[in-house]
């Protein structure tokens, strides 16, 4: 459909539409597709492209991911520079050793960024473990930690 | 080591027959199986590997000790990720687009460096792509911008 243009600008031609992003895949830094663009953000007043929310699907809750997040738009698919810290929940966790330790149950953020304060690992039947930020070694598949299950206990993070 | 006792100091070392049924974790901690087997070299009198059982319906397989990082009773911690295990991986353009998924991984000899990968999807001529085609591994394999893939055909298939 032709319209005639009011923009002020001749920049509009370079731009996107919501259109372009809306139900578009979206890719994390790892390579997984976590799901589709549901919503775009604007601010009421600045008019400015705040961020984006995902639909994961069916019985998982969406993700609102801020455009400083955000990588790249293309013709496919909308790349994200990080791997949404959520996606550790459920993982297995174990310790330097490779010792299971339990699986995550709740992953504590520092406020709303993508950098994780704390772990809730659930080592059993209604018993869980609280693990800093600062012992865990790397994320991966799954989450390793920096120190041993006696370690652990020795620290007296059971509750 | 030159040494008869009848009770020495052990702790430095680890009994082999333990080890049997310990967690083989990739590098970036995927657990991919159990030790099956551990395989002696009779000539060296070192370990040279160990079996990896995988499941009842896929084929266990070996990997050399020099594959292995760290090692407890517990787990095998491998300081590589299996490039066999990119089978079925997907594979995706620079800009996001699906082009297909890993249908064989093409090594160097029996080492875990790949000579190129074979990628297959519906409705597309299968392909090869080179290790130097490859911008990222991670959940999914994304392809370098301006790799040439061979166009969806629908008449052809």
């Amino acid at each position: 459909m032709s319209r005639r243009n009011l923009s002020g600008s001749t920049e509009i031609a370079e731009t996107i539409t919501s259109d372009d992003i809306l139900g578009k895949q979206v890719i994390d830094a790892e390579g997984e597709f976590i799901g589709v663009v549901d919503i775009v953000h604007i601010h009421p007043t600045d008019l400015d492209f705040v961020g984006i929310s995902i639909d994961k699907g069916f019985f998982q809750k969406g993700l609102i991911i801020g455009k400083n997040y955000i990588e790249r738009i293309t013709k496919h698919a909308l790349f994200l520079k990080i791997r949404p810290i959520f996606d550790i929940k459920k993982m297995s966790v174990f310790d330097k050793e490779g010792v299971k330790i339990g699986s995550v149950a709740e992953v504590i953020l520092v406020g709303n960024r993508n950098a994780l304060k704390e772990l809730v690992v659930s080592t059993g039947l209604l018993k869980s473990v609280t693990i800093p930020a600062d012992l865990i070694d790397f994320v991966g598949e799954n989450v390793f930690l920096k120190v041993t299950k006696d370690e652990l206990k020795s620290m007296g993070e059971s509750k | 080591m030159q040494e008869i006792t009848e009770r020495g100091d052990y702790s430095e070392t680890l009994s082999v027959g333990d080890f049997i049924g310990a967690k083989v974790i990739t590098g970036n901690g995927k657990v991919i199986g159990r030790v099956a087997e551990i395989r002696w070299d009779v000539n060296e009198k070192t370990i040279e590997g160990i079996l990896v059982k995988r499941g009842l319906f896929t084929e266990p397989f070996y990997i050399g000790i020099d594959y292995v990082k760290t090692l407890s009773h517990n787990s095998f911690i491998l300081g590589i990720e299996p490039s066999v295990l990119l089978l079925g991986t997907r594979v995706i353009t620079n800009d996001g687009e699906v082009v297909g998924y890993v249908k064989e991984v093409v090594r160097v000899k029996n080492t875990n460096n790949i000579n190129y990968l074979v990628i297959k999807q519906r409705f597309r001529d299968a392909f090869s792509i080179k290790p130097s085609h490859i911008a990222h591994y991670g959940k999914s394999i994304m392809l370098k911008e301006g790799v040439d893939v061979p166009k969806k055909s629908f008449w052809k298939h």
